[in-house]
């Protein structure tokens, strides 16, 4: 930790000092939000480099609109909400004109996973890679990131019941490309 | 595309429409008529019997397979990514300038970096400050290496910009950036009705002035060339899309009939150009698999782009349905 001399000040009266010119303020700010972010642009994009290149982009475009922000949703919604609007154009052009599969490039788990796993979770991406982003990002932001239904439609500007619909779509879809697993991979590997 | 399963005595698959209409039954998100005819087919058709109960069944294996895949909860930004950020964030223009810094005492007395730098981390080349991030490093070059080369020209692979060359189109209009607005300037081919819809909007100027004298100049390049083919673009043909030399030999057509009326059309503009920097070169009114779209040829920072978006597109909501890089 630093000095802490943003200690108690809270992100919207961040945002504010930034956009009055504080150019601290914006680095406190992606410093208490980056790993999240992180985490969910590589999820959702799969890819880690097209990730860097998502959250570089959302965070320019933040750092530039700040002024924009009205405030209607928290600070953090805000953000959470260019990063996956972002992610979602590159899922976009990657799914026109795909170039690499999610399965190929996602870091699986930890290195140390057991074999099983690793290969259930190398079909899991390659499965995911298959869905529309617009059912693909709520459900990993749902059942892979522990983001619960009202952040994600407040993330992605849409009801309730759209997460869910669209949630129940792509694991219907999966439940169809990954129905092999059932009597295989992760049930005699013990998933966990 | 046809959801894959195992051949074998078992029904035809489902479409993936019908797979999404029956996710969407089986989550209790269909009401009315339009639940009772699912719960029917379930109930009848071997198709939909088949296809209910391997998503029913399957779904505690979903979601371990999800949870096996899902890493661990806390997973840092890697120190090489947070450096890329670093850069790119610290040469980045702030919203206003330092002559704002007197409004808000300052916390430190030294700068510091937009984002701390690790401690382990090596110089990084920083990136443009552009909303476009830079070309990926080449195979092997970073940490992430294991990702292959992309297939297609990157955005700082390409030398030059490709100029759009004539195509069978429908009717085509310049508007151009003049004192006062936007207006129609040449209609380079029909008859004098063949504008009438959109001219009929352009010459009741006022909203089309007050979109363009606003604080903010309206991101058109003169000329811009609008068509309106008509032209059900895929994800296929996206990328080929082609544009009309205003000077070339142009079939006639019966009607300009605008998708999206002007005055919205350059919102529309100023809402694609807050996600990629740039200008529009050329929008077909068109389709976009089937559904309404205006096909856009985007001048990004890095070269040219097609962006589809839908008829609703407005400020704040490009409503994007595609984006390519132009080939």
């Amino acid at each position: 930790m630093t000095g802490l001399p943003w200690e108690g000040v809270d992100d919207a009266a961040l945002l504010r000092a930034h956009t009055a010119g504080d150019r601290d303020a914006f680095t406190e700010l992606v410093r208490r939000h980056r790993d999240r972010l992180w985490a969910v642009a590589l999820r959702t994009l799969g890819d880690r480099e097209d990730a860097a290149d998502a959250l570089q982009e959302a965070l320019l475009h933040a750092y530039r609109s700040a002024d924009r922000f009205r405030g209607d949703s928290a600070v953090t919604t805000w953000l959470h909400r260019i990063v996956v609007n972002s992610c979602l154009d590159r899922a976009r052009r990657r799914q026109v004109r795909p170039t690499v599969a999610l399965a190929d490039v996602m870091p699986l788990t930890e290195p140390a996973a057991p074999e099983p796993d690793r290969d259930t979770a190398r079909e899991v991406w390659a499965a995911l890679d298959q869905l529309p982003p617009e059912q693909r990002i709520p459900l990993v932001l749902l059942d892979m990131q522990g983001y619960s239904v009202a952040e994600i439609a407040e993330i992605l500007g849409v009801a309730e019941g759209t997460v869910k619909s669209r949630c129940a779509r792509a694991r219907a879809r999966l439940a169809v490309l990954l129905g092999h697993l059932r009597a295989g991979a992760v049930d005699e590997g013990g998933a966990r | 595309m046809m959801p894959h399963q195992a051949s074998g005595p078992e029904p035809e698959p489902l479409t993936w429409d019908e797979l999404d209409l029956l996710a969407d039954w089986t989550d209790g998100q269909l009401t009315g008529p339009d639940a009772d005819h699912i719960a029917h087919l379930v109930a009848t058709d071997p198709r939909w019997t088949h296809a209910h109960t391997t998503i029913t069944t399957n779904q505690p294996t979903i979601t371990n397979a999800l949870t096996t895949a899902a890493p661990t909860p806390h997973e840092p930004i890697p120190p090489d990514i947070l450096t890329r950020l670093t850069n790119a964030l610290d040469a980045a223009t702030p919203p206003v300038a330092e002559r704002h810094d007197h409004v808000v005492a300052r916390r430190s007395a030294e700068p510091r970096p937009f984002v701390s730098r690790p401690a382990d981390s090596r110089p990084a080349q920083a990136r443009p400050p552009d909303s476009r991030p830079a070309a990926r490093p080449s195979p092997g070059a970073g940490p992430s290496s294991g990702a292959p080369p992309s297939s297609g020209p990157g955005p700082s692979t390409r030398s030059r910009r490709r100029r759009p060359v004539i195509a069978g189109i429908a009717t085509v209009l310049l508007l151009v950036c003049g004192f006062g607005g936007f207006r129609v300037l040449v209609r380079t081919t029909g008859s004098a009705e063949d504008a009438g819809t959109y001219n009929a909007q352009v010459d009741s100027r006022a909203p089309l002035e007050s979109a363009a004298s606003g604080e903010t100049p309206p991101s058109v390049r003169s000329p811009l060339i609008v068509i309106a083919t008509g032209t059900d673009y895929t994800a296929d043909t996206l990328a080929a899309f082609v544009a009309p030399r205003p000077s070339g030999e142009l079939a006639p057509s019966e009607s300009l009939e605008p998708l999206i009326p002007l005055e919205r059309l350059l919102r529309c503009f100023d809402a694609i150009k807050a996600r990629y920097p740039g200008t529009p070169e050329a929008v077909d009114f068109a389709s976009f698999e089937g559904q309404p779209a205006a096909v856009v040829l985007w001048a990004g920072t890095d070269g040219l782009m097609v962006i589809a978006v839908r008829a609703d597109c407005d400020a704040g909501d490009a409503g994007i349905l595609a984006v390519v890089d132009h080939t």
